[in-house]
């Protein structure tokens, strides 16, 4: 059952970061995934510090270095937001979070602070390189996305810190990318395994750069960067796509048991849905497994 | 931890004091008596605990009532007039959408969001507004169909 | 046959209270002073229970009382007395209740049940049936042999509790003429019914022994004898009511909660108690479905004959089987299929396992051996490279030819022919899609028959209430869970009194203190059964109206005529609304009372099945059918997409069209579901339910379903059922597993013989060659 635990509201950044400093103190947000775990016991906060007041953590906008999402968006509106639908692999991804109605409570900020495996926003922000801007009462500090995770539901968070926001860099006109994932029906379900995959200037020797993400085969969502460098200003070939994949594979190791998927089928979807991402970005050129 | 809240729910303003711990859903059905909103698993799985919120459809199980603190709600009871169906429930009547009837107020309010927000949507829309809706009784197509009836008598009104 | 009324696609007359929120389900009621109830369940799957400690939580605040099992009464039974409401020196299942709390609020009895102690000694445990039967197994009912059982039931000891045989014919000299012999061990795994609405029950006990029960169950009659069993009390003084229920599909039918909750209120008098559960405890607190392993073997003939099958079956029953036995008897009338087997070999075992209670599933043992004869029909086609739909259409039980209990087809039972053939020319009219490379696309079809398995004689009676203004009220104590039976039946009253659908209203509850007796809401026996008491009733009605007229006009009875609305003698006219109340005199004195018909209904001729051969005439009646499928396979990532899912169904008359579509349809759906994508997870360390919340047991929702569905209908009229109709509740559920894996072999060439298919086993089998 849910304990009934103390819940401030605060209406400054300021005074939230006084709370967010509180032993046991939890940061509330949609509460897709907070009231859900407090509900199965698994989260007993002391202190619920529910951020939906303070406006420095709200707005999609462009600012110099690329495109402002604010923490406590709503994952619907960062996915129907015209500013976000270049960047097709994030749109993809977060498009495909719980269902309609958990996207328009829970919030990019909550799906990534959660630190699942298998969250599916994070695959499209990391190979977009997006940065978290996170803020503290020492001030503000930026860091890479991918830096922020630490493994299943941690994320480096230190005490009294609140993640503000993140920053997309400016989508490339020459860039493309797609996310996939598996599960096992076609609706509402978590992933058993995601790919997110990024290219610009693909096959262009000498210029192409491919960026690839994975979900829920790891500890946490990561890039696959061995695989991205074997990949890096080549001309793609299904030898060179095959020898990237084995090298990625060998950075994958799923945990046994998922009820979600066993380690072989996720390994083997790795590397088909690799492929067939590629193959979407390349406009249909298809690459058999 | 009580906190006093101001909710309006169909339309009615409610000023009651909460714990942290109550759901939306529980402060609509034991708080303020409205049970036609069902409770299926209190995990945001099912779709059954599905209202408006300011506007969006959410589900009301993993929303604590002191979250929703100033909101607009609305539930399957302000769904029609008050002597008068909406068409979305004559037609969930018409194309007997409502078997067990568990499924049906979120099934509603998930069909009521979705005609208030588009005017023309695509059948990709009503299964998307309508997924994650679980439904074990009807295998669904009586259930879009209902959808996509309310929708054409919408447009032709 | 025309109706007027019969054959209609009429409104469903609970649609105004289920499109408004008013429609009033168990978890909506609120009682003054009405207590609320927790439940402490096993972490085990088997263990003994070494002690409970309970003194901190009866000491904390709001807590009225603590149960364990020395305090509730037991063990009780309907057909095997193997249960108690609250464990009693072991544990056999995780999820048993162990202990339970009644505090001022759920959370004071959730708090306190934190705070009870229990010490267990786990015990070594077993979930699949196979292994529950074998040597050496762990016993888990130590004293089944001295268990109280209904005559019917032949425990045979370990954990095989029920052994059903069926014998037909010389099997093994029927084998050594066989061409072709193939065999299969297929897997039904446990599922659960998901309904959207959760189990919950409110009771009061009171100082006169008397008990009032608000439940959601599909069979308060059975709650109400359960009660009696348990604690004693008059039948006349246990009232369960049940309001609308939120699905059911067998999952709500014989015992779940009521036990424990009436054990509750007992400890409480006076005072209502409550037990909702949450979504995770109804998988394990409440009853699963199937659990069925089967080995079958099958020799036919190169001409395409089916001489022999031997079957071994086996139900996984769980921690108490109970009323799972009649499901091993549904396995055993239903296990040929709908086909011709003139030699016959079929034992179905009944065995107890460390899973939650097996109980009805929409289907009740048909699918689970649908299975294997299915598959293996389809395999003997191939090695005879024989067409499947050809080789089904020579041997289904057609008109005249006799079934595995030795019935003779009769034309009623319908048309399984016309039904096959109807569903091959449709699946096979054009050829297959194109879908891209990477799709492999299949179809696969299934024939099937149902049977109720019920009592022999069940018992249906309702009320007809005549009122002044003509319109009728119809009392039964049958329960509308979704299936639309009030519409139906509804819908026959009409018919039966031709009077306009518009006017019969039906009771939207029952009680059993007032409600006319039902055995209960099972078996897709409600039209039939239910439907046939409302023809007699309308029938007694009629002849109590013309009586009352007869009186009033002061002639004979067989004078009086009935027109429409009308009661006509002569040039005198009453319409019936002038009788409803009785009639008065001109001088204010009385002449006749109100005018309310009543109709009972028992079937006639259902025997209990030989004990030995299975032989009798066991089944009330038979519906058959046939199933088609049309589907792709990914052979990137073994995902499958059905394409079209195709139903035709000699199902007798269709009362209401568009419920019966529905219907059919609802069952496919909830199968699709057990053969691609649900199916209980036990951990193996413990035994648990793994999968125990909607997260990870995925039921399937409206993305995963077909564009196109074509559900047809044989209308063959039953000659037993009210306007020739029978059920169809489950019928949808019984053929769509076997004929989805005939689709998946048709596209991948891969025999799959275990539930549920998901992609990575196809992806398995399609890298491993499997």
């Amino acid at each position: 059952m849910i304990p009934n635990v103390e819940y401030r509201r605060p209406k400054t950044l300021e005074v939230a970061l006084e709370y967010m400093k509180k032993e046991g103190s939890v940061a509330l947000a949609g509460g897709t995934d907070v009231v859900v775990n407090m509900r199965e016991e698994k989260l007993l906060p002391q202190l619920l510090v529910d951020l939906k007041d303070l406006e420095e953590l709200k707005g999609i906008r462009e600012i110099p270095e690329g495109i402002w999402i604010g923490a406590l968006e709503p994952v619907q509106k960062v996915v129907e937001n015209p500013l976000i639908a270049p960047y097709t692999a994030l749109v993809e991804g977060a498009g495909s979070i719980g269902c309609l109605e958990i996207r328009y409570r829970a919030t990019i900020g909550g799906n990534i602070c959660n630190g699942s495996p298998s969250a599916d926003s994070l695959p499209g922000l990391l190979v977009y390189d997006a940065l978290a801007v996170i803020a503290s009462d020492m001030g503000e500090r930026k860091t890479s996305l991918e830096s922020l995770l630490l493994g299943p539901g941690k994320v480096d968070l230190k005490k009294g810190e609140i993640l503000k926001g993140i920053i997309l860099p400016k989508a490339k006109d020459c860039s493309k990318s797609k996310y996939y994932r598996r599960t096992r029906v076609k609706g509402m379900d978590l992933s058993g395994v995601s790919v997110a995959v990024y290219a610009e200037n693909i096959g262009i020797e000498g210029e192409s750069q491919i960026r690839i993400a994975l979900g829920a085969v790891m500890p946490t969502v990561a890039r696959a960067r061995r695989g991205e460098a074997l990949l890096a200003g080549k001309k793609l070939t299904d030898q060179l796509i095959d020898d990237a994949i084995d090298e990625i594979l060998k950075d994958v190791n799923p945990r046994k048991g998922s009820l979600r998927a066993n380690p072989e089928y996720k390994k083997k979807m790795v590397s088909v849905l690799i492929k067939k991402a590629l193959s979407e970005i390349k406009g249909g050129v298809s690459y058999e497994a | 931890m009580k906190h006093s809240i101001k909710v309006n729910i169909n339309g009615q303003l409610y000023l009651e004091e909460v714990e942290t711990s109550m759901t939306l859903l529980q402060f609509i059905r034991d708080k303020v008596g409205l049970t036609g909103t069902k409770s299926g698993c209190e995990n945001g799985e099912c779709g059954a605990c599905t209202v408006i919120m300011n506007g969006n459809p959410v589900r009301s199980c993993i929303i604590l009532a002191v979250e929703a603190d100033g909101a607009e709600i609305i539930t399957v009871e302000g769904l029609g007039e008050k002597d008068k169906l909406h068409p979305l429930q004559q037609s969930f009547i018409e194309t007997g959408a409502a078997q067990c009837g568990f499924c049906t107020p979120g099934m509603l309010m998930a069909g009521k969001a979705l005609l208030d927000k588009k005017k023309n949507p695509s059948n990709e829309d009503i299964t998307e507004a309508l997924g994650g809706h679980l439904c074990r009784c009807t295998g669904y197509k009586s259930i879009s169909k209902a959808v996509e009836v309310a929708l054409s008598k919408n447009n032709r009104n | 046959m025309t109706f007027k009324y019969v054959g209609k696609s009429c409104t469903r007359n609970d649609g105004v209270e289920k499109t408004t929120g008013r429609a009033l389900f168990v978890a909506d009621m609120k009682f003054p002073g009405m207590l609320h109830a927790k439940v402490l369940r096993s972490p085990y799957a088997h263990a003994k229970i070494k002690s409970i400690d309970t003194s901190e939580a009866l000491r904390q605040p709001g807590v009225f009382a603590v149960l364990t099992g020395e305090d509730v009464p037991g063990p009780f039974g309907v057909a095997i007395a193997d249960q108690y409401p609250i464990a009693r020196n072991k544990v056999r299942y995780a999820g048993e209740p162990v202990a339970a709390a009644i505090a001022i609020n759920e959370r004071a009895a959730h708090e306190a049940l934190k705070l009870v102690k229990v010490e267990y000694e786990p015990l070594p445990f077993v979930i699949h049936p196979k292994d529950a039967a074998s040597e050496g197994a762990p016993i888990i009912h130590e004293n089944l042999m001295n268990y109280h059982v209904a005559p019917y039931v032949n425990p045979v000891g370990k954990n095989i509790y029920q052994h059903f045989k069926v014998r037909k014919g010389d099997i093994e000299e029927a084998f050594n003429k066989a061409d072709v012999v193939v065999e299969a061990e297929t897997w039904f795994p446990y599922i659960h019914h998901v309904q959207l609405e959760p189990h919950c029950a409110i009771a009061q006990y009171n100082l006169d022994d008397s008990m009032i029960m608000y439940s959601t169950t599909q069979a308060p009659f059975v709650v109400q004898s359960c009660m009696q069993e348990l604690h004693g009390m008059p039948l006349s003084k246990i009232q369960v009511v049940a309001p609308y229920i939120g699905g059911g599909f067998g999952g709500k039918s014989d015992i779940t909660i009521e036990a424990l909750v009436s054990c509750l209120a007992k400890a409480v008098p006076g005072r209502f108690v409550r037990l909702l559960l949450t979504r995770e405890e109804m998988f394990i607190g409440t009853t699963l479905g199937r659990g069925g392993y089967c080995k079958y073997k099958v020799g036919v003939s190169k001409e395409g004959k089916i001489l022999a099958m031997e079957g071994e079956s086996y139900l996984g029953s769980g921690g108490n089987a109970d009323y799972a036995v009649n499901i091993v008897t549904g396995m055993g009338l239903a296990g040929t299929g709908p086909y011709e087997v003139p030699n016959l070999k079929l034992d179905v075992y009944g065995v107890y396992t460390n899973t939650p209670p097996i109980g009805a599933s929409r289907g009740y043992g048909h699918p689970e051996v649908h299975l294997p004869v299915e598959r293996l029909l389809e395999k003997a086609a191939r090695k005879l490279g024989m067409d499947p739909a050809e080789f089904r259409l020579k041997n289904l039980l057609a008109e005249g030819k006799v079934n595995g209990i030795g019935q003779v087809m009769k034309h009623e039972n319908g048309n399984v022919v016309l039904c096959a053939q109807k569903v091959a020319e449709e699946l096979y009219k054009s050829p297959k899609p194109d879908k891209g490379e990477n799709i492999m696309v299949g179809r696969g079809m299934a024939a099937y028959m149902k049977t109720p398995c019920m009592p022999t004689n069940v018992q249906s009676s309702v009320y007809l209430k005549l009122n002044v203004d003509g319109s009728v009220t119809l009392a039964t104590g049958a329960i509308e869970m979704g299936q639309g039976t009030y519409t139906a039946l509804a819908q026959i009253v009409a018919e039966a009194l031709d009077i306009p659908y518009e006017k019969v209203n039906v009771t939207n509850k029952v009680d059993t203190l007032i409600s006319p007796y039902e055995w209960q809401t099972v078996a897709s026996h409600g039209t039939w059964g239910t439907g046939n008491a409302i023809l007699l009733a309308a029938e007694d009605l009629k002849s109590k109206l013309k009586e009352s007229a007869s009186k009033v006009f002061d002639t004979d009875v067989k004078n009086i005529k009935i027109e429409g609305d009308k009661l006509i003698y002569n040039d005198k006219v009453l319409k019936w609304g002038d009788l409803a109340l009785g009639y008065k005199n001109p001088d204010g004195s009385a002449l006749t009372g109100p005018v309310i018909g009543e109709g009972h209904f028992v079937p006639k001729g259902v025997q209990n099945p030989d004990p030995e051969t299975g032989q009798g005439n066991a089944a009330a009646d038979w519906t058959f059918g046939c199933v088609g499928v049309e589907l792709g396979v990914d052979k990137t990532t073994g995902e499958i997409h059905i394409y079209r899912l195709l139903n035709t169904i000699d199902a007798g008359t269709i009362v209401n069209p568009q419920v019966a579509r529905d219907q059919v349809l609802g069952g496919m759906t909830m199968v699709l579901g057990s053969t691609l994508t649900e199916g209980i997870v036990f951990s193996e360390d413990k035994g648990n339910i793994r999968n125990n919340n909607l997260v990870d047991y995925k039921i399937i929702g409206i993305e995963d379903m077909p564009e196109e569905v074509l559900i047809n209908f044989v209308e063959t009229p039953e000659e037993s059922g009210p306007y020739g109709a029978k059920g169809i509740g489950e019928h949808g559920a019984v053929g769509p597993a076997p004929a989805i894996l005939n689709a998946i072999y048709d596209a991948t060439g891969k025999d799959f013989y275990e539930l549920p298919v998901t992609a990575e086993k196809i992806m398995m089998a399609l890298e491993g060659g499997k």
